[in-house]
């Protein structure tokens, strides 16, 4: 937890898209604050909304897509106004990048790398070619790609290099936030290993923040310092990793966990969430899960809940749900104690 | 598991993709090919389901596609219920295709967009002259807990979720009431909370039907619920085979090894160290002989320019590479029993590949 | 009501049957999808009434096509500008305008739609059987396919006509043995894409035959792009044939809107008599940009749709 002022801070964001059938709610109300330095987790099915905060958060956000309210505040500055002339001089690269995901073809494949950063150099700062070349140079370094492949061309590069190479462009102008979308999903796991280690060290320095964005749970606990759970446009609960692990309060973030296999314990039961995340028109007045969950009461259906502090943590601790107080404990009643034994066994 | 003729047995299958670039063909050079499957061999027995575990590249994708019958191998031999495919007629295509179906990873591209899920059903039913078209789909629809049947039976893929696509699919292999189902990843494309039904529901079905299914995946994390043994594969080879839960505790391969230490662990008080392991494997292409991991192998000692033995570590797990055979002895015992099998008129398999089961 | 009648309800069962098929769902499904943009219904319907024209022209048309005009004292009318009697005025050989404009849609529709099927016909033979079929057969038909690229349109159906003849249904022929060539490429490519994907696999593995394959998955899956070659085709030998019968090498008499705009050419009368040039000549132009039009704009609507609900699902 950092004492100074929050990178990014996100406050009742609500994001729509207009279609054809009216206006598609993608992101409802959500808020999260994250700190210099920090890695934040941002974890959610499809239809969440996290490639949406994605998107906005770089101002990539599709024509038809509109910050319909709330303040996206970056080092205390309010963003979710600005355009796309803003976003260029102000932040790309520069303040904000990005780490898109592996699958897509993210390089010019006709350019060398070291053209490509080049030119990023030169459109957003006054840098000289030479002082360009040097600093990605020790970018490679950095990611662990040896400093003369700068003058490959994309395709010289396998998945897993490529990637890193990505994430030197994405460091390469000393920015402030990293917002990583994916990064490793079309990687192979060690692959992903690989990629992880260096954005481990970058985090040991500590100047950089990233949100990372994605289904896979598990590489927020091994990577990040917090996280947030979304659920069909609604965040459902932010906090610390261990706090969400040893303690989390929403039905769909205990649930979701469950659902996620260990190797460790490879009898353990996977939970099972019925249903699919629902599609959102005009505003949302409900809790999106209400009708996957097995603790859903009236009210659920009624309102959407606010996202407040759980009371019982002495860290910052948001939950988005009227069962929150007692919904965790329903839920571990009716587990069989297998469940448990397992867990407290080790190898 | 049931002794007996296996259902399926591959024997030291190979496809090889030959990729005669135009540089070659101009200079008159034989060009190398790609060996995306290089001598595999294992059984798959009734009631059994094997897993197929590598990563991209490791040929497990083409291994599913010669078991389909959309690639004919160009070497070795696949044997269904003892009869080699090589030598099937017209007719012995036609049952194998209706015994051994398959389910894909993608819901998206896996039905036709312009069938209804009873079109989509009813398909293999007229291509295999069976009758009583509603009442099957019907029933089969519900084994996959589509229920009610009639609320799905007219729906188009666009109006059906990611699970419910997937479930159409499986419903489709079973309709023909098939003995093997090849399953290729079926639910990684899929959101974690729909993973889970899945995977139950497809082993209760193979448990309620007496199904045997060959599973590819590069998801280590999911192939234990639905896998009783596993083969490791890398780079066209079958580097590791141990039913399941002793690979995932015990991998003996330095490759199994590094591929298991590199799954993310969804808990944050567990310490889990990256990967050593650095680079990329290499181009199914020029590979030369050899263990073809020795160039990202912590344990990489100088024999490893030698192709290893696959050979039986502890009684359950079986390896390949050399860390686990003392190799006087091997070469002695290959020696006697490849004379053996020589006098005895047997087609020179080399008596320490061939795989003890269990 | 009309279900009691056991016959009529059968025959209505059966027509639902039929709604039903697979063909003609689809049809249906893409009709309504196109009627969301209105651009698009638009050019549909004025195709629809040029076709209709074509249907009932001749017969609505207050004159013959033989028909001289005479005024009041018996002399022929040559080059009558518009007038209440003769809207459109008349030709410089007494000829009433509005009527051959009427009789002349006939021809033109007629024309318009035999080499839109003849085109479609060839180029999705050909495409679609060289993209699944592949191999051998691929490289055939699309060496033939390049070699047709490769010729210049009108010089080559001018040497085709010397062969054939000068008619107009040779015109036609001459036109479409050239212009299959775009919808072959184009919809070989789809087939290209649509044969990797998991649902023909999966048809293949399941035992299923290719000519059914080819039948059922690939022909509804490119139908979409092949309707809007059809539609182009029509457009397309609407106006080579214009050109051709601009060129003289056309059946003078068969009374098209191309055979009309030559007419008023070669009685030298162009500038004078614009009442007689320009009708004909805004009816091809309005027809083809409308064929056109239609024909990109229902691919656009109708087609995209299933992959693009894909796309959002996944985010």
């Amino acid at each position: 937890m950092s004492e100074s002022e929050p990178i990014l801070e996100l406050d009742d964001v609500t994001i729509q898209y207009r279609t054809s059938g009216g206006m598609l709610t993608a992101v409802s109300d959500a808020s999260f604050t994250i700190g210099q330095g920090e890695y934040f987790g941002l974890v959610g099915e499809s239809g969440c909304g996290k490639s949406t905060i994605a998107k906005t958060l770089i101002g990539a956000l599709d024509d038809n897509g509109i910050i319909e309210s709330g303040t996206i505040r970056y080092k205390g500055e309010e963003i979710q106004g600005y355009t796309e002339a803003d976003f260029n001089e102000e932040l790309r690269w520069k303040e904000i990048s990005m780490i898109p995901q592996g699958s897509m073809n993210n390089l010019d494949p006709i350019e060398k790398i070291s053209d490509q950063a080049i030119e990023i150099a030169q459109v957003h700062t006054d840098m000289t070619k030479a002082e360009a070349l040097e600093r990605f140079e020790e970018l490679f370094e950095v990611v662990g790609i040896q400093k003369s492949r700068i003058n490959d061309y994309p395709h010289q590069f396998s998945g897993g290099m490529e990637q890193r190479a990505i994430i030197a462009l994405a460091l390469f102008l000393n920015p402030s936030l990293i917002i990583a979308d994916e990064p490793t999903t079309a990687l192979d796991v060690i692959m992903q290993d690989q990629v992880f280690k260096y954005l481990d060290e970058i985090r040991e320095e500590g100047d950089v923040s990233m949100v990372l964005i994605t289904h896979d749970i598990s590489l927020v606990f091994e990577s990040c310092d917090d996280i947030a759970i979304m659920h069909s446009g609604q965040v459902a609960e932010t906090g610390d990793i261990g706090t969400i692990y040893d303690n989390p309060r929403h039905p769909y973030s205990f649930m979701l966990q469950g659902a996620f296999p260990d190797h460790r314990y490879p009898d353990r039961d996977l939970e099972v969430i019925e249903g699919h995340p629902p599609e959102n028109m005009g505003e949302v007045n409900r809790c999106t899960f209400v009708d996957r969950c097995p603790y859903a009461v009236e009210e659920c259906s009624e309102s959407a809940p606010k996202l407040e502090q759980y009371e019982e943590s002495e860290t910052d601790h948001r939950v988005a749900c009227f069962r929150s107080e007692d919904a965790y404990e329903e839920h571990q009643r009716s587990m069989p104690d297998s469940d448990t034994a397992e867990v407290q066994g080790d190898d | 598991m049931t002794d007996g003729e296996p259902v399926l047995r591959l024997e030291k299958l190979q496809k090889y993709f030959e990729e005669v670039s135009l540089k070659d063909r101009i200079l008159g050079r034989e060009s190398e090919p790609v060996k995306a499957v290089d001598e595999v061999t294992l059984d798959l027995r009734e009631n059994e389901s094997i897993g197929v575990i590598g990563e991209s590249g490791c040929g497990k994708t083409t291994l599913l596609r010669t078991l389909m019958g959309l690639y004919q191998p160009t070497g070795g031999e696949m044997y269904y219920n003892g009869k080699p495919t090589s030598e099937f007629s017209k007719s012995e295509w036609q049952e194998y295709r209706r015994n051994v179906q398959i389910i894909f990873q993608d819901p998206f591209n896996s039905l036709d967009p312009k069938f209804t899920v009873r079109d989509t059903l009813r398909e293999p039913l007229q291509v295999h002259g069976l009758d009583n078209h509603e009442e099957r789909i019907h029933d089969v629809l519900n084994e996959v807990q589509l229920n009610p049947p009639e609320q799905y039976i007219d729906r188009f893929p666009k109006q059906l979720s990611g699970g419910e696509k997937q479930r159409v699919s499986i419903a489709r292999a079973l309709i023909l009431e098939p003995n093997v189902i090849l399953a290729d990843e079926p639910v990684s494309m899929l959101d974690v909370s729909t993973q889970a039904s899945i995977l139950t529901l497809l082993s209760d079905l193979m448990e309620d039907r007496g199904l045997s299914m060959f599973y590819i995946s590069h998801d280590l994390s999911t192939v234990s619920y639905i896998c009783d043994e596993i083969n490791v594969m890398y780079l066209g080879r079958v580097v590791e085979r141990a039913p399941t839960k002793k690979v995932l505790k015990d991998p003996k391969h330095p490759y199994s090894k590094a591929l298991i230490d590199a799954i993310p662990v969804p808990d944050p008080h567990y310490d889990r160290d990256r990967t050593k392991i650095e680079g990329a494997a290499l181009d199914p292409v020029d590979m030369g002989s050899g263990c073809r991991f020795r160039d990202r192998c912590p344990e990489r000692m100088d024999i490893c320019e030698k192709k290893p033995r696959f050979v039986d570590v502890d009684g359950e797990s079986i390896a390949s590479c050399h860390l686990y055979y003392d190799h006087e002895s091997a070469d002695a015992a290959a020696d006697v029993d490849e004379k053996r099998l020589a006098e005895a008129g047997a087609t020179g398999a080399e008596a320490a590949d061939q795989v003890g089961d269990d | 009501m009309l279900n009691q009648i056991p016959i009529l309800s059968r025959a209505l069962e059966g027509l639902a049957g039929v709604g039903n098929h697979y063909a003609i769902r689809n049809f249906r499904n893409g009709l309504g999808k196109m009627l969301e943009s209105k651009a698009t219904m638009v050019y549909a319907l004025f195709i629809v009434f040029v076709l209709v024209l074509g249907l009932i022209g001749p017969t609505i048309a207050p004159h013959g096509k033989t028909d001289r005009m005479r005024g009041d004292d018996g002399s022929l009318l040559r080059g009558a500008p518009p007038s209440l009697d003769h809207p459109l005025g008349t030709t410089e050989t007494g000829y009433d305008v509005f009527s051959r404009l009427l009789i002349g849609a006939q021809p033109t529709a007629v024309a318009g739609m035999l080499g839109g099927v003849l085109i479609i016909s060839i180029g999705a033979t050909i495409g679609i059987t060289a993209g699944y079929v592949g191999g051998r057969t691929e490289n055939v038909l699309m060496r033939l396919t390049d070699l047709v690229y490769g010729v210049p349109l009108i010089p080559t159906a001018i040497v085709l006509i010397a062969f054939f003849g000068v008619g107009f249904l040779q015109s036609i022929l001459v036109i479409s043995m050239v212009l299959w060539r775009g919808s072959a490429r184009v919809l070989r490519s789809q087939v290209l894409q649509i044969k990797e994907r998991e649902f023909i696999l999966a048809a293949k593995a399941t035992g299923t035959s290719t000519p059914r394959i080819i039948l059922k998955h690939i022909f509804p899956n490119v139908a979409t792009m092949a309707v809007m070659f059809f539609a182009i085709g029509i457009g397309y030998t609407i106006i080579i044939q214009a050109g051709l019968s601009f060129l003289g090498v056309v059946n003078p008499f068969t009374p098209s809107w191309g055979v009309m705009m030559r007419n008023a050419y070669t009685s030298g009368q162009v500038g004078n008599y614009w009442w007689w040039s320009i009708p004909p000549g805004l009816m091809i132009a309005l027809t083809v940009v409308s064929t056109f039009m239609f024909g990109r704009g229902y691919e656009r609507v109708a087609g995209g749709g299933d992959d693009e609900e894909a796309m959002a699902q996944a985010g």
